[in-house]
């Protein structure tokens, strides 16, 4: 009898192996294999002559050049995570909302979500390019085509106050953000199809108003989608190719200079994995899945 | 199996109808919080539009108004030159432009398709199964997700090399279908399905396929369709250009960025390709939108 439950298991667990295999191929492929050359490339020194590219080993010069040697990384590093900080919580509450609002029914709502929607599809790749290639507005997607949106609301002397200044530049964001949860909003608005109609009944059928139900409902149900807003959040203003960070690995890459690129890549994948780890392990601790 | 579907439609349509009850409810509520929504709606949402507003006045506007500053949200001349001779350039290139137009489609089809199918085929054992190594699977592919790819291309293309994939559709198709982006979110709404649904499918003697196509993927249809925005617009406007080299099997987006950026001289027609490359992403957009607000939450079985 055992025996025969065993293999039960084993036969499922092969069922569950075959439908990551095709999956699987593809990222040992285009990601284990590569990210391991990185990995190489970031303890050598890399050169590109006629004949290929030569790898020598040069032990941890990269890494010590990237931490102790330049004098931009660890600053850039720093400053990308402190305005990562500010700015994932406004977003991902701010997209929260939106999509909570545009859940609702009302007329035009389609046009509505078009509207918030708009900035991906323009922003995403060549519109973007062939725009600012022409040089009529350098960048239509960033802060600054806005500037006549920026402006200091508040008086010059509050502004001295750390929080002052944390309200300051979060107003004169509000364009940033604005322009960044398209996505996050469309992940909110998916998860939001998930919560049953019927807990909505029930509590309004108890008499809950709709900011208890809010609370009691939709903010816990979504919490597993705000975990994935979070994580994406968090990688697209990592490895947004505007991040100071990425500006650095990106021109040492353009240099031809591998190694000292791939170690700033391993030490930047580091950092950011941590990150991310301890957003899970504390900010979500009790994420709520609807099995529960 | 058929007439589990056909009471599980029946459930849902119940279901629709609970809905509707309540939607009818709502619209009781006060109307002052309703006239602030809109209002800040509007708000936020002309405000968004600006850049959208520009981008279709600047298409529409003759060379000479492209360039003042500030810029302004409408044409005082509008004119149909900038498409015409968009136009024009096209029918003179090398490749006939039909080519370049069937290449994306053909691209961003596949890609978008195998994307999704393999990205839930993958996330349904790791959300749902219970087998040694998931977890450690998943990780990798988590990582693959922060792993910054700027300083893959180079290791990519020596993996493309190998494989003698280079410069054929090969290279363009198959890394977008292995991004990792789409199966962590299918996975977050996978988890979401109650564990009692699938058994009853298993116990009513569904294999795991059958489950995966009949039982699973309707559920999460919202999942896959936001998912089918995002594939679609990453792979409509990748040009490829490092693991492209024949003219013939460029995409859309290189072709009109050649034709685009010839110059001062080439803003008005540079600014009716963008227009024109907005235009599918937003279809697919309206389209998958419209039905995930058709599909209504599930409830299960309980």
């Amino acid at each position: 009898m055992k025996i025969k439950k065993l293999t039960l298991t084993q036969k499922s667990n092969m069922v569950g192996y075959g439908f990551i295999s095709i999956w699987l191929i593809g990222i040992i492929f285009f990601f284990v294999i590569p990210v391991f050359h990185t990995l190489i490339y970031s303890f050598s020194q890399v050169t590109v002559s006629k004949t290929g590219m030569k790898t020598a080993w040069v032990g941890l010069q990269n890494f010590n050049k990237a931490l102790f040697v330049d004098p931009n990384f660890v600053r850039n590093l720093t400053n990308s995570i402190v305005s990562m900080i500010g700015q994932v919580p406004v977003l991902v509450l701010f997209s929260m909302f939106i999509a909570v609002v545009l859940n609702q029914k009302f007329r035009g709502r389609g046009a509505a979500r078009v509207l918030f929607f708009l900035p991906v599809i323009i922003a995403s790749g060549i519109s973007i390019q062939i725009l600012s290639a022409n040089g009529m507005s350098t960048d239509v997607s960033g802060k600054e085509t806005m500037f006549m949106f920026k402006a200091s609301i508040f008086p010059e002397e509050m502004s001295t106050s750390s929080v002052m200044m944390y309200l300051q530049t979060l107003v004169n964001q509000i364009f940033n953000i604005c322009w960044k949860s398209g996505i996050q909003i469309l992940l909110f608005l998916s998860g939001l199809q998930t919560i049953p109609q019927s807990y909505y009944e029930v509590s309004s059928l108890e008499g809950a108003t709709a900011w208890e139900e809010f609370w009691k409902i939709t903010f816990p149900l979504l919490s597993p989608f705000s975990l994935l807003c979070v994580v994406y959040t968090i990688i697209d203003s990592f490895t947004d190719s505007a991040n100071p960070v990425m500006t650095l690995i990106k021109t040492a890459f353009d240099g031809f200079d591998y190694g000292f690129s791939s170690a700033m890549s391993w030490i930047y994948f580091i950092v950011i994995l941590i990150v991310i780890l301890l957003v899970q392990k504390i900010v979500f601790r009790n994420v709520i899945y609807m099995e529960d | 199996m058929q007439k589990e579907a056909k009471l599980k439609k029946k459930y849902r349509s119940s279901n629709g109808e609970h809905v509707r009850a309540t939607k009818k409810k709502r619209v009781s509520r006060s109307a002052g919080g309703d006239f602030l929504i809109v209002l800040m709606l509007v708000s936020i949402g002309a405000f968004m539009s600006l850049p959208f507003v520009l981008s279709v006045a600047n298409a529409f506007k003759p060379l000479e108004e492209i360039f003042i500053f500030p810029p302004r949200f409408y044409a005082i001349n509008p004119t149909f030159d900038n498409f015409k001779q968009l136009f024009r350039l096209s029918t003179n290139l090398w490749v006939p432009f039909s080519r370049y137009i069937f290449n994306s489609i053909f691209v961003s089809v596949i890609v978008t398709t195998f994307h999704i199918i393999f990205a839930a085929m993958c996330a349904y054992p790791l959300a749902k199964g219970n087998f040694p190594g998931r977890k450690q699977i998943f990780l990798i592919i988590q990582t693959a997700l922060l792993f910054t790819g700027g300083t893959l291309a180079i290791p990519v293309y020596i993996v493309m090399s190998v494989l003698r994939m280079v410069d054929t559709y090969w290279a363009l198709i198959l890394p977008p279908i292995a991004g990792s982006l789409g199966l962590f979110l299918m996975r977050q709404f996978m988890l979401q399905i109650e564990s009692e649904t699938l058994e009853s499918a298993r116990i009513d003697g569904a294999t795991e396929l059958q489950i995966f196509w009949q039982v699973v993927m309707p559920l999460v249809k919202p999942a896959w369709l936001t998912l089918l925005i995002f594939s679609f617009k990453d792979i409509w406007n990748a040009t490829g250009t490092s693991v492209i080299y024949s003219e013939e099997l460029k995409m859309l987006p290189t072709a009109l960025s050649q034709i685009a950026t010839g110059g001062i001289a080439r803003a008005g027609v540079g600014a009716a390709a963008a227009l024109i490359m907005m235009i599918p992403p937003m279809i697919v957009f309206i389209i998958s939108q419209s039905n995930v607000i058709e599909t209504m939450s599930y409830s299960g079985i309980k």
